[in-house]
């Protein structure tokens, strides 16, 4: 055979291998909401010996939601986890139908994803006026334009954050964002300045004042610089507010996706990092 | 000292910080640089002296500021009361002008990759910005946040924008970068408050446009106009 003949050959062969390579089984029953629903009913009878209920973290088995990067991201990834178990671990086969593990598999990406992936009960327009009105927010956080700019610009939160990482934004102590330490600095001339430092060091002090004025100081033009050790985030909105406005707040906090940032990707990466 | 965590709440009026009048625009004071060009008569001339033939050799680094990922930069920094604002494509990006120190940015997601960007215009508290899928975009000078953006033109027929825009009474004047792709370019005026359109001017008249006659037949689709 010249050699013509065997490179054909070699990509005929190629070619073949390439078309032998099976498809990934895909999720034949979607991820509608009632999937999802159905999936999380079968989720908690059955994983909740060792995962925590609704995804979260148990006794003897992580959580399964959005607050750290997985192994295993695909619908035919996490089919094969719960359908076989992972080698190796103490992760055993579910021994579910193939139906019920395509529910759950769409359960648990569900409550992989951003908060704007969610359908969140509530009423959106009623939360952006409890956003404007009785919870406050409108003087420190901006959305689409019109706000304070004292805490982080929150036109894109629902595509940025799990949606329980919203809810306990609102409702627990959470460490303070970069660029938003609570700051009060005295000049040498004993005037008290008060905000948020954007930017710090040993040298300079780039403060924000509740005003949304920018104040850029050096060291030694300051007598005294006070960080507050708290986040000047209140978290008590399921207290001071009612029931069906913090509701319809979470609502609404969900739905502002701006920009589509995905914290997961949710590819067909069978190995994530 | 205690910072009082709720207090903030109830200052319910957002105070808007005038940073840059139109007088000031105009004025060109040369303790700022306000225009990409200096000034609106575009001397590029600063009237500060304290670099001069006598000092040039003794002039040291006194900053640095890494602009991330960059592989080469076409912008002029703009500066405005001791905040420096540079950019690249999709990125702005404000520093304390003594330090060198970052107190905001902003970056647009998702990032069409294409540059240069030549830099911002400021008016008011708002800082503004052309990009790669050809949008003009609005800043809080303050805090980076997005007030308002609005679409110039269709990215995915070629057109982009990396031109500095210029602010001229209350109006952002923004082109677009067509013609080193054989697309019409056009110059745009927006309200720099709200973002709305108020005019475009064409360059190449359309059939119609005033000139047009000039133009032969169908000539007038390929003949770009407008330098980036």
């Amino acid at each position: 055979m010249n050699r013509l003949s065997s490179v054909s050959l070699l990509f005929v062969v190629a070619a073949f291998l390439a078309s032998a390579q099976p498809e990934k089984p895909k999720n034949p029953l979607g991820d509608s909401l009632q999937i999802v629903a159905e999936g999380q009913a079968i989720y908690n009878k059955t994983c909740t010996g060792c995962h925590g209920r609704d995804g979260g973290e148990g006794d003897r088995a992580p959580s399964l939601d959005a607050n750290r990067r997985y192994f295993r991201l695909s619908e035919a990834a996490i089919f094969e986890a719960v359908k076989n178990g992972i080698a190796g671990t103490a992760m055993p086969s579910s021994g579910l139908p193939d139906k019920e593990v395509w529910k759950t598999v769409a359960f648990i990406r569900n409550i992989r994803g951003t908060a704007s992936d969610n359908i969140v009960p509530g009423n959106v327009q009623s939360g952006m006026a409890v956003f404007t009105g009785t919870g406050g927010c409108v003087s420190c956080h901006m959305i689409r334009g019109q706000g304070g700019t004292i805490g982080p610009d929150l036109s894109s939160i629902g595509a940025q954050v799990s949606l329980k990482k919203l809810q306990d934004s609102l409702t627990k102590e959470r460490p303070i964002p970069n660029g938003y330490r609570p700051v009060s600095v005295t000049t040498l001339k004993g005037e008290t300045i008060q905000g948020v430092a954007r930017n710090s060091d040993a040298f300079s002090i780039q403060l924000l004042d509740r005003s949304g004025k920018l104040h850029m100081f050096d060291r030694q033009e300051l007598q005294g610089v006070m960080y507050g050790e708290h986040s000047l985030m209140p978290h008590d909105f399921d207290k001071r507010l009612t029931s069906e406005e913090y509701r319809d707040l979470i609502a609404m906090l969900s739905s502002q996706a701006r920009t589509k940032v995905k914290m997961i990707q949710q590819g067909e990466n069978e190995v994530g990092r | 000292m205690r910072i009082q965590r709720f207090a903030i709440l109830t200052c319910s009026a957002v105070a808007l910080i005038a940073q840059v009048s139109d007088m000031q625009l105009r004025e060109a004071n040369s303790a700022n640089w306000l225009h990409y060009n200096g000034s609106y008569d575009s001397r590029r001339h600063s009237a500060l002296n304290q670099v001069n033939t006598t000092t040039v050799d003794a002039l040291v680094p006194k900053w640095v500021f890494h602009v991330p990922g960059a592989t080469h930069l076409e912008t002029v920094p703009i500066v405005v009361d001791g905040v420096m604002y540079v950019t690249q494509p999709n990125e702005v990006y404000a520093l304390d002008a003594r330090s060198g120190r970052q107190i905001w940015d902003y970056r647009r997601i998702p990032a069409r990759q294409k540059g240069p960007n030549r830099g911002v215009a400021v008016w008011h508290d708002k800082v503004y910005i052309t990009t790669p899928d050809a949008y003009l975009i609005a800043l809080n000078a303050a805090s980076g946040n997005v007030i308002w953006e609005t679409k110039l033109a269709e990215a995915n027929d070629g057109y982009w924008s990396p031109a500095a825009p210029l602010v001229v009474n209350g109006k952002v004047i923004a082109g677009i970068a067509p013609s080193d792709h054989g697309l019409n370019g056009f110059l745009d005026a927006y309200d720099a408050t709200t973002g709305e359109r108020l005019w475009r001017f064409n360059p190449i008249p359309r059939p119609g446009e005033a000139g047009s006659e000039t133009w032969a037949g169908d000539s007038w689709k390929q003949a770009a106009g407008i330098p980036g």
